[in-house]
């Protein structure tokens, strides 16, 4: 039995009296990737941000049930939310570069996690740059200001970011979907590695990457979870006739 | 409220202080035309950053707050950076009115010849000294009233280019 990372358990959030996420319950396991997929505005991305409590940020928020990480409820609360959001590094649909240089970027993340020590600085953010193969195309160029990569180098640049608070889960919300496909098979590739040292949880809804990358598969319709199991039945033999219709958009 | 506080013409509030002071018994002094003009400005400042922190993507916050970072640290080490030009041309607006303005201190602040020597004695600001040593039939003085004039352009050029100058090399990290 694998470990699980996150459980969700009866969880069911209100925006404004909509009812966005409608009771889930799912598991995300450790060091395995898993993939939430589902048609546009079905609450895939809400579920991703109240794994890290972003949803706090938002007005009129009503929320009942349970999220554990690594059996801890993260809805109580004595939580430390900022360490709590440490532990998961978020990338978005367009990547948010800081307002700073590429350099000063990664040391941000390096700076909050309590590691200021300079000396190591430089080499850790190497280190980091390295991981996510963006190291030779910046090395010459650190202290330009970030917003002068290209987008698909920046989506790169905030993963690294990431990476320094030294979370134990990447979660990440449709990160290619702005990206072109060199950009976007880097990352997928950088995803593949990452599944042996993180848990990863990817928002998409590309099914070609889906079925590139996943091990497991959340599908959701309209606030509600269709079905979840590992990638590979989900494919072949999916259960429900929604994720039936969905699939079939790929023969098609 | 911040938008009705803006529109007040500035002999408005010079006159409401001079009638809180009348109140108290308090004479004209630095101190309060000091106070009076920072309530004439600040309804500018607060306008005119509110504009300028709308303008920054919510990623930002959501990035930031990713990293662990709490709210203050958002605001004064991302926020702030994003936002600097801005808070600058904000500073910079809000100086402008300050500096030339002459109703607010007029009953305030008052007027002398002399150089103040604590907070609680009248000073003579530039505007008010246009003001007064123009209407004066000596020539000598109102020479000088252009003096002062040449000199609150002078400071005013030099606040904007200085502006412009820091706001430029702050820029080239925005998003």
């Amino acid at each position: 039995m694998e470990n699980v990372k996150i459980e969700v358990e009866n969880f069911n959030l209100h925006i404004k009296n909509q009812h966005i996420l409608k009771n889930i319950n799912c598991c995300i396991p450790e060091k395995k990737i898993t993939v939430i997929m589902g048609y546009s505005g079905c609450g895939k991305t809400t579920l991703l941000k109240s794994m890290n409590r972003l949803t706090d940020l938002y007005n009129k928020v009503a929320i009942t049930g349970n999220i554990y990480l690594n059996n801890k409820n993260i809805y109580d609360k004595d939580i430390e939310i900022t360490e709590l959001r440490r532990k998961m590094g978020l990338m978005s649909q367009r990547p948010s570069s800081l307002p700073m240089s590429i350099f000063n970027n990664v040391a941000y993340g390096l700076k909050i996690s309590g590691r200021k020590k300079k000396i190591s600085m430089g080499l850790r953010i190497e280190h980091y740059l390295k991981q996510v193969n963006l190291w030779d195309e910046v090395k010459d160029r650190l202290h330009e200001p970030a917003n002068s990569l290209s987008i698909g180098q920046q989506q790169r640049l905030c993963l690294a970011r990431g990476l320094a608070v030294d979370p134990e889960l990447i979660l990440a919300d449709e990160p290619t979907s702005a990206l072109d496909p060199i950009s976007s098979a880097a990352i997928e590739n950088k995803f593949m590695d990452l599944k042996n040292s993180y848990t990863i949880v990817v928002v998409t809804h590309t099914l070609r990457q889906a079925q590139r990358i996943a091990d497991n598969i959340i599908f959701m319709n309209a606030g509600e979870i269709i079905e979840q199991s590992n990638a590979k039945d989900f494919f072949t033999n999916p259960k429900h006739e929604l994720s039936q219709k969905f699939i079939s958009g790929i023969l098609a | 409220m911040v938008d009705i506080s803006w529109g007040i013409p500035s002999i408005v509030y010079g006159t409401f202080a001079f009638s809180i002071m009348l109140y108290f018994g308090l004479r004209m002094s630095l101190l309060l035309g000091i106070i009076t003009v920072a309530a004439l400005i600040i309804p500018i400042m607060i306008r005119s950053m509110d504009e300028v922190f709308k303008t920054v993507p919510n990623e930002l916050m959501e990035a930031g707050l990713s990293l662990g970072s709490t709210f203050s640290d958002v605001a004064f080490k991302i926020y702030l950076k994003q936002c600097i030009p801005g808070v600058i041309t904000a500073i910079m607006l809000a100086f402008g009115r300050a500096i030339g303005d002459a109703a607010a201190v007029l009953f305030t602040t008052g007027f002398t010849d002399n150089i103040p020597t604590s907070l609680h004695q009248p000073a003579a600001t530039l505007p008010l000294s246009i003001f007064f040593q123009l209407s004066s039939p000596i020539e000598a003085v109102q020479n000088r009233a252009y003096a002062s004039a040449v000199v609150l352009m002078i400071i005013i050029i030099i606040v904007s280019v200085l502006g412009r100058y820091i706001s430029k090399r702050m820029n080239h990290n925005k998003i």
